[in-house]
C-alpha cells in the first residue's frame, strides 16, 4: 500500500466507507419503517448483535441456514417489541432498551456456553449485502409512497385515531412495520457476523443501532436522507482501519490525534455534531412514541 | 325544504333509515347515554341538539361504530346491526360518514392521500392509484360544486373551513349515503358555515341523509326538518322544526336549572350581570389588600409592530398593531390559524417575538420570559387546560402551586410549605365552588371534570392579581354553568380594572364579553370594531377576509 | 420522544417482576443443562451471605445445631459494595426519569467522575500528605463535578436543540471509554517500569477508602451513597426544585406555559444525575481500584437502569439497588460454585425491566370523558 498512490486510497477509502455503511443502511431502514409508523425503535442495537449472532450460531455448516436463522430471529423480536408495545403499552424506550439488554445478555451466555473455544464461520460474500444496502432503501421509498401499505403506516404513524375513523385498525400497519425492521436490522447483524469477521464476539455491534436510529433521525425520517446519514457515519468509521492500514500519523500538542483508540471514537463524535445540526428543523411522524390508546 | 309540515313521518320506525332505539353507554363514572332512541327519516336534515355534555357526540360515535352500546339496537336501512364489534369500518360499508371536528384529515399527509385512505381501491400488488384516485375526487368535487382542489397539498395548508369539505368528500368517495357531523360550525365563521350549510343542502337535495350534532338553535331552525333534543343523556323529545319555536327547543335544552336565566342565553350581543356571588380578588386568602388600578389615558399593554414566525419560518403574525386600556375586555376574533395562537403564545412569553415590542404599563416586555411576564402581573387561561394549565398527576394543590413554586405567600418558596398550600387550596375550593369529591386538595387533577379543572385554572390565575389577562378558548368543552362561570369572572375582573384579552374561535362569546373587539385574518388584525358596532355579519366579513372595506384604521389610532 | 416512564408501580408489580426474572433465568438453566436449585442455591449464598450447613471461620451464626443459620459476611459484603454504585447509579437515572429524560450515560459519567476524582486523588501521591479527612471528600467533590459535566453536554444538546438524550448519551459512553483507554495508555500510564496495563499508578494512600470487612470491598463509601438517597428525597418531598422537575417531567408544557424554566431546569437536572453517578466512579477509585481505569465502571451505568425502574419512586431504589448488587455478586459465587455463567445475571435483568414495563391501561378518568364525548359532563348532573 503506497501512501503516495492517491488514487488507491480514495478508492480504498469508498469502499471502507460502503462496507461499514452497509449494516447502518440497512439497520436504518428499519428505523425508518418503524418510525414512521410511530413505533420507537431503541432495540435496533440488540436486534443487529442478535443477527449477528444467530447468523453466526445457525451459519456453522450452510450460510442458507445461518441466514434463515437471521430472518426469524429478527422477525421474532420485532414481532416482541411490536407486541410490547402495542399491546402492553410499554413505554417504546423501555421495550427497546429491555429487549437489547435481553439480547446482550443471551448472546453473552450463549457465546459463552456454546463458543467459547472460538467460533469459525463460512460466511457470505459482502457484496451480497452491499447490493441488499443499494437496493433496500429505494425498496422502502417506494413501499412508503406507493403503496397501499406504506400510506396506511405512515397514516397510522401520524394520527392513528383519524385513520381508525377511515376503518384501518393501527396494530396492523404497526406491527407489520416494527417485524420487518426487526428483519432489516438483523440482516445488518448478519453483515457484521457473516459478511465480515466470519465469527461472533460480544458486543460486535458496538453501537452501530443507536448510530443507525441517529442516521434516521439526521435523514428526517426518509429513506434516503437516512442513507445519506449511514454513509455520513460509516465514513468515520471507516476511518480508523484506513488511516492504520497506511500508516498515517498526526502528533500534536502532546495527543497522538491518529490513535486508533481516538480515530474510534469519530463517529460517535459525529453522530453528535450531525444531531445537533438538524434538531429543530425535523418533525418526527406526528404519533412517534405517543402511548394514549 | 322538501317536506311539508305533516307529511314527515317523524318517529316511523318502519320508514327510518336510522333507528336506534333504548340506547345506554356508560363510561368510567358516566352514564352519557341512557335508553335513548333516535329515529331519522330519509333524505332528511335531522338536527340533535343538546347542551355540551348531554351525550349528543356519544350517540354519533356509536352510530358510527366507534364504540359499541351497552344496551340497545339499531338498524340501518331496515336492517340490524347486530355485530356488536361493529367498527368504523363496518359504518362506512353501510354508506355512513362521519365529519367531525376532533378526527380530521391528517395533516401531515396529502389531500388525496387522505381521501383514499381506507379506500384505496389499490391496483394488484397493492399499488396505489393516483391518478384514478384523483381523476374520481375531481369528478366528485365538481359534482358538489367544490371546484378544483390541490390535491397534492398538504391538508395543514388548507384552511379548517376547507378541510371540513374534503372530509365531507372523504365520506362521498365512500359512497355515504348518511351524513354525521359532530359540532361542524363550530370553529367557523358565519359566512363559512353559510357555505357549509349550502353544500349540505346540496346533498339533501340529490338524496343524501344528514344527522347534525350542534348547540346552536339558529342553525337548527333555518336548515333542519326534524330535531331530537337530548339533556343529561336523555332523549326528551323530538320534533318537526317548522313546528316547534326557539325558546322551546331552549327550555327542554336546558331544563329548569336554578340560576341559569333564560334571557342571558337567547342572544348574543345581550349584558351579562355580574354575580355578586363572586369572590372578590380583595378577600382572596392571601389577605392582601386589593388596590384597584387608577384610572389613567395611557394603555395598559401595548402591541407594537409585532411579527411571529411559525415553525416553518412563515409570518404566522404580521406586523400588527393593539393596545388594551385597563378595565377593558378586548375580544380577539379569527378563524383557527389565524394567528391567534402565535399571538397568545407570544404575549404569555413561550414564543419568541420576531420583531416588534410588547409594553405593560409602559414597560418592555418584550424579551422577559413567562416567570418574569409574571412578576409584572400578566397571568393567563391558557388554551389546552389538559396541556397547558394544568398536569393531570398533579394533585390539585400542586396545579395551584404551579408558577408560583417559589413564592411564599403561596406556600412556595426554596422549600415547599406544603401545610400552608393544602389550606389555601382547601379555600379555594369553597370560594369556588370546585367539585372535588372526598378528597379536597390532595385529589388528582385528572380525577376532576373539565368545568372544575377550569375553575382551578380561573382561580389560579386571578388570584394572582394580575393586571393583564390573556384567557385563549376559555369555555372550550365546557357545559354551560362553567362557562357562566367564566364569563361572570372575566367581567368581574375587568370592573376590578384588569386588562383582559380574549382569544376565541366562539363568535357568540366574543360578542357577549368584548368591549371592543379586533379581528385576525392571515396573521393581521384586519378590523377593531367597539361594542356597538359589532355584529356577527361583519365580524365573519373580515375573519374570512371578505370585506376589508368595513375596517377602521388598525391598532393606534383606536376611538 | 420519550415520553413519561412509569416507574416501579406496586410493590407487587416489582416483586412480580423479579419472579419472572428468576423463573426464566431458572428454565434456561435447566435446558442449558444445569441443576437449577443448585444454582439457585448457590445464588442466595452470594447474594446476602445467608446459608445453613457448616459454618466458615469468619460467620456470623445464629441458632445451634441442624438448625443454624450462619452469615458468610464476606458475601454480604460484596454484594452491599456492589450495590454502592448501583444506588447511586439508580439515584442519576431515576432522577432523570422524573424530569422525563432517559439518562442511559451513567456509565460515561460515571467514567469522568472516576477520572476527575483520580486526579485529585493523586495529590500527595504514593503514601499521602494530605489528611485522610481533607482529601477524601474533595476527590469525591471532584468525582461529582467531572460527572456533572459529562452529564451536562448531553442536557445541553436537549434543552437547546432537542436532541434525544438516548442517543447521545449512549454516543458519549462510547466517547469515554474510549477516552479514558486512551489517557491510560498513554498520557496517564503508569510510569512504573514492567507495568503493562492499562491504567494509572496509584492513588495517594491518604485517598484510600478502607475496607469495612476483611478482604471485602465494602466500605464507607455506601454511606455516601445513602446519604445521597436520602437527599434525592428529600429533593421531591420538599424542594422548590424538586417540584419543578417533577411538573417538566409529567407536564413540561404546562410547566412552561407557568413561566418554569423548562430548559435550564433539564440541563440542572442532568448535572446533578452525572453528579451522582461521578460520585460513585470516584468510590469506586477510592475504594476498589485504588487507581484510574477504564474497566471502573464496568456495566453499573446499564445496570442502573433496571434499578431505577423497579425502584421506581420513593425508596425503592434503595431497595432495588441491593437486589441487583446481591444479584450481581450473588451470580458471581454461583458461577464459581456451579460454573452457571454469571452472564445470567444480566438476562434476569432484561426481563425485570421488560416486567416492570407492562403496564395495566388505567384511563385518565376526566381525560377519557373529555376525549370520547368530545364535549363535557358534570359529575353533578341533576336527575332528569
Amino acid at each position: 500500500m503506497n501512501p503516495s498512490n492517491s488514487s488507491s486510497w480514495v478508492a480504498a477509502l469508498l469502499m471502507a466507507t460502503l462496507s461499514n455503511a452497509t449494516p447502518l443502511i440497512l439497520a436504518a431502514m428499519g428505523g425508518v419503517l418503524s418510525e414512521r409508523a410511530g413505533v420507537v425503535n431503541i432495540a435496533l442495537e440488540g436486534l443487529i448483535l442478535a443477527g449477528a449472532f444467530a447468523g453466526a450460531a445457525f451459519g456453522q455448516q450452510s450460510s442458507t441456514t445461518g441466514m434463515i436463522a437471521v430472518l426469524i430471529v429478527g422477525a421474532a423480536l420485532g414481532f416482541l417489541h411490536a407486541f410490547l408495545t402495542q399491546k402492553a403499552k410499554m413505554n417504546h424506550v423501555v421495550s427497546g432498551l429491555g429487549i437489547t439488554l435481553l439480547v446482550i445478555g443471551a448472546t453473552r451466555y450463549l457465546n459463552l456456553k456454546f463458543f467459547a473455544t472460538g467460533l469459525n464461520i463460512p460466511g457470505i460474500d459482502k457484496q451480497v449485502f452491499l447490493i441488499l444496502a443499494c437496493i433496500m432503501p429505494f425498496a422502502v421509498l417506494f413501499l412508503l409512497n406507493r403503496t397501499t401499505f406504506g400510506l396506511r403506516l405512515r397514516a397510522v404513524g401520524e394520527n392513528p385515531e383519524s385513520a381508525r375513523m377511515t376503518g384501518i385498525s393501527s396494530a396492523l400497519p404497526r406491527y407489520a412495520a416494527v417485524t420487518l425492521s426487526g428483519i432489516l436490522a438483523a440482516l445488518a447483524g448478519a453483515y457484521l457476523s457473516m459478511g465480515d469477521a466470519r465469527t461472533f464476539s460480544t458486543g460486535m455491534s458496538s453501537g452501530k443501532g443507536y448510530v443507525a436510529l441517529a442516521a434516521v433521525i439526521f435523514g428526517r425520517w426518509n429513506p434516503l436522507g437516512a442513507t445519506l446519514g449511514a454513509l455520513f457515519f460509516g465514513f468515520f468509521f471507516s476511518l480508523q482501519s484506513q488511516m492504520q492500514i497506511f500508516g498515517w500519523k498526526l502528533n500534536f500538542l502532546g495527543v497522538e490525534w491518529t490513535s486508533p483508540i481516538l480515530l474510534d471514537t469519530l463517529p460517535y463524535v459525529m453522530t453528535l455534531i450531525a444531531l445537533l445540526s438538524t434538531v429543530g428543523r425535523a418533525t418526527p411522524p406526528a404519533a412517534l412514541g405517543k402511548e394514549e390508546d | 325544504m322538501s317536506y311539508a309540515v305533516g307529511t314527515l313521518q317523524l318517529n316511523n320506525p318502519d320508514t327510518a333509515l336510522i333507528r336506534m332505539e333504548n340506547i345506554t353507554k356508560r363510561f368510567p363514572g358516566v352514564v352519557a347515554n341512557k335508553g335513548v332512541h333516535l329515529y331519522v327519516q330519509p333524505g332528511t336534515f335531522h338536527a340533535v341538539i343538546g347542551e355540551n355534555g348531554a351525550g349528543k357526540s356519544t350517540l354519533l360515535n356509536i352510530l358510527y361504530g366507534r364504540y359499541p352500546q351497552d344496551v340497545g339496537r339499531v338498524w340501518i336501512a331496515g336492517e340490524e346491526v347486530t355485530d356488536l364489534l361493529h367498527s368504523p369500518a363496518d359504518a362506512i360499508k353501510r354508506g355512513i360518514g362521519l365529519v367531525s371536528q376532533h378526527y380530521a384529515l391528517i395533516p401531515a399527509l396529502s389531500l388525496i392521500e387522505n381521501v383514499m385512505l381506507g379506500a384505496e381501491h389499490a391496483l394488484p400488488g397493492g399499488f396505489l392509484a393516483r391518478k384514478r384516485a384523483e381523476a374520481r375526487a375531481l369528478e366528485l368535487s365538481e359534482q358538489l360544486g367544490l371546484g378544483n382542489l390541490p390535491f397534492s397539498a398538504r391538508a395543514d395548508q388548507l384552511s379548517v373551513a376547507a378541510q371540513q369539505k374534503v372530509e365531507i368528500l372523504k365520506a362521498l368517495y365512500r359512497g355515504a349515503k348518511i351524513l354525521l357531523l359532530d359540532e361542524p360550525t363550530a370553529t367557523l365563521a358565519p359566512q363559512e358555515a353559510d357555505a357549509l350549510f349550502a353544500l349540505l343542502q346540496t346533498l339533501t337535495a340529490q338524496g343524501a341523509t344528514i344527522v347534525f350534532v350542534t348547540h346552536k338553535l339558529r342553525e337548527v331552525e333555518a336548515y333542519s326538518h326534524a330535531v331530537t333534543i337530548l339533556r343529561a343523556g336523555r332523549n326528551v323529545g323530538d320534533f318537526i322544526t317548522a313546528e316547534t319555536q326557539r325558546d322551546f327547543l331552549l327550555q327542554r335544552m336546558i331544563g329548569t336549572r336554578s340560576g341559569t336565566p333564560l334571557n342571558t342565553r337567547t342572544d348574543l350581543t345581550g349584558a351579562i350581570a355580574s354575580d355578586s356571588t363572586y369572590p372578590m380578588i380583595g378577600e382572596s386568602p392571601f389577605n392582601a389588600p386589593f388596590v384597584p388600578q387608577p384610572p389613567t389615558s395611557s394603555p395598559l399593554f401595548q402591541i407594537e409592530n409585532v411579527t411571529i414566525l411559525n415553525t416553518r419560518r412563515a409570518a404566522a403574525v404580521l406586523d400588527i398593531n393593539l393596545s388594551i386600556r385597563i378595565g377593558e375586555i378586548v375580544g380577539i376574533a379569527g378563524v383557527d390559524g389565524s394567528g391567534q395562537r402565535e399571538l397568545s403564545e407570544a404575549i404569555i412569553g413561550t414564543r419568541r417575538i420576531a420583531s416588534g415590542k410588547l409594553f405593560l404599563s409602559g414597560r418592555e416586555l418584550t424579551r422577559h420570559n413567562v416567570r418574569q411576564r409574571q412578576k409584572l402581573g400578566v397571568a393567563s387561561i391558557p388554551e389546552d387546560r389538559h396541556k397547558n394549565a394544568l398536569i393531570l398527576d398533579f394533585d390539585l394543590a400542586e396545579n395551584f402551586l404551579l408558577g408560583h413554586e417559589r413564592d411564599h405567600s403561596w406556600g412556595g418558596g426554596r422549600l415547599i410549605n406544603r401545610p400552608r398550600i393544602l389550606g389555601i387550596v382547601d379555600e379555594i375550593i369553597r370560594r369556588y365552588d370546585v367539585r372535588v369529591g372526598h378528597h379536597g386538595a390532595p385529589t388528582l387533577a385528572q380525577n376532576l371534570s373539565g368545568g372544575n379543572q377550569q375553575k382551578l385554572v380561573v382561580a389560579r390565575a386571578i388570584e394572582s392579581q394580575p393586571r393583564l389577562l390573556v384567557a385563549s378558548q376559555p369555555t372550550r368543552g365546557l357545559d354551560v354553568n362553567a362557562s357562566e362561570f367564566v364569563y361572570r369572572t372575566l367581567q368581574g375582573a375587568k370592573e376590578r380594572g384588569l386588562g383582559v384579552l380574549l382569544f376565541s374561535l366562539d363568535l357568540e362569546e366574543i360578542l357577549r364579553l368584548s368591549d371592543r373587539v379586533a379581528v385576525m385574518f392571515n396573521g393581521r388584525i384586519v378590523g377593531v370594531l367597539p361594542r356597538g358596532e359589532a355584529t356577527a355579519e361583519r365580524i365573519g366579513a373580515l375573519m374570512t377576509g371578505a370585506d376589508s372595506a368595513l375596517t377602521l384604521p388598525q391598532g393606534g389610532q383606536l376611538p | 420522544m420519550t415520553g413519561k416512564v412509569t416507574m416501579g408501580g406496586s410493590l407487587g408489580k416489582s416483586l412480580l417482576s423479579i419472579l419472572a426474572g428468576l423463573l426464566v433465568a431458572g428454565i434456561i438453566m435447566q435446558v442449558s443443562g444445569y441443576n437449577p436449585w443448585q444454582a439457585f442455591s448457590a445464588l442466595w449464598q452470594g447474594a446476602t451471605g445467608l446459608h445453613t450447613g457448616t459454618a466458615a471461620p469468619n460467620d456470623l451464626s445464629l441458632g445451634a445445631g441442624k438448625f443454624a443459620i450462619h452469615l458468610n459476611r464476606y458475601n454480604l459484603a460484596q454484594s452491599l459494595s456492589k450495590m454502592t454504585p448501583l444506588l447511586l447509579c439508580g439515584l442519576s437515572v431515576g432522577l432523570g426519569l422524573r424530569a422525563g429524560l432517559f439518562n442511559i450515560g451513567a456509565q460515561g459519567q460515571m467514567l469522568a467522575g472516576a477520572l476527575a476524582g483520580g486526579c485529585v486523588g493523586f495529590i500527595g501521591a504514593p503514601n499521602g500528605t494530605f489528611p485522610m479527612v481533607l482529601h477524601i471528600p474533595l476527590v469525591l467533590i471532584a468525582g461529582a463535578v467531572g460527572g456533572a459535566i459529562w452529564g451536562a453536554i448531553p442536557g445541553i444538546m436537549k434543552a437547546a436543540r432537542g436532541v434525544h438524550e438516548v442517543i447521545s448519551t449512549i454516543m458519549l459512553n462510547f466517547i469515554a471509554i474510549n477516552l479514558a483507554t486512551y489517557l491510560v495508555t498513554h498520557n496517564l500510564k503508569d510510569p512504573t517500569p514492567g507495568k503493562m496495563a492499562a491504567q494509572t499508578a496509584p492513588i495517594a494512600k491518604s485517598a484510600w477508602l478502607a475496607p469495612l470487612v476483611p478482604g471485602a470491598n465494602l466500605t464507607a463509601g455506601l454511606a455516601v451513597a445513602l446519604i445521597a438517597a436520602i437527599a434525592i428525597t428529600f429533593l421531591f418531598r420538599r424542594a422548590a426544585l424538586g417540584y419543578e422537575i417533577r411538573a417538566v417531567g409529567l407536564g413540561a408544557d404546562a410547566a412552561r406555559t407557568n413561566g418554569i424554566a423548562v430548559e435550564k431546569t433539564v440541563i440542572r437536572t442532568m448535572a446533578m444525575a452525572g453528579a451522582l453517578a461521578g460520585i460513585a466512579g470516584a468510590i469506586e477509585v477510592m475504594a476498589i481500584h485504588h487507581r484510574f481505569m477504564p474497566s471502573v465502571s464496568a456495566n453499573y451505568g446499564f445496570d442502573a437502569i433496571a434499578v431505577a425502574l423497579l425502584g421506581g419512586l420513593n425508596g425503592g431504589i434503595t431497595l432495588a439497588a441491593f437486589f441487583f448488587g446481591a444479584l450481581a455478586s450473588g451470580a458471581n459465587f454461583m458461577q464459581l460454585q456451579t460454573q452457571v455463567p454469571e452472564s445470567i445475571a444480566g438476562i434476569v435483568q432484561a426481563i425485570v425491566i421488560l416486567f416492570i414495563g407492562i403496564r395495566t391501561f388505567k384511563p385518565k378518568q376526566s381525560v377519557l370523558v373529555a376525549a370520547l364525548l368530545d364535549d363535557e359532563r358534570r359529575l353533578d348532573d341533576e336527575p332528569f
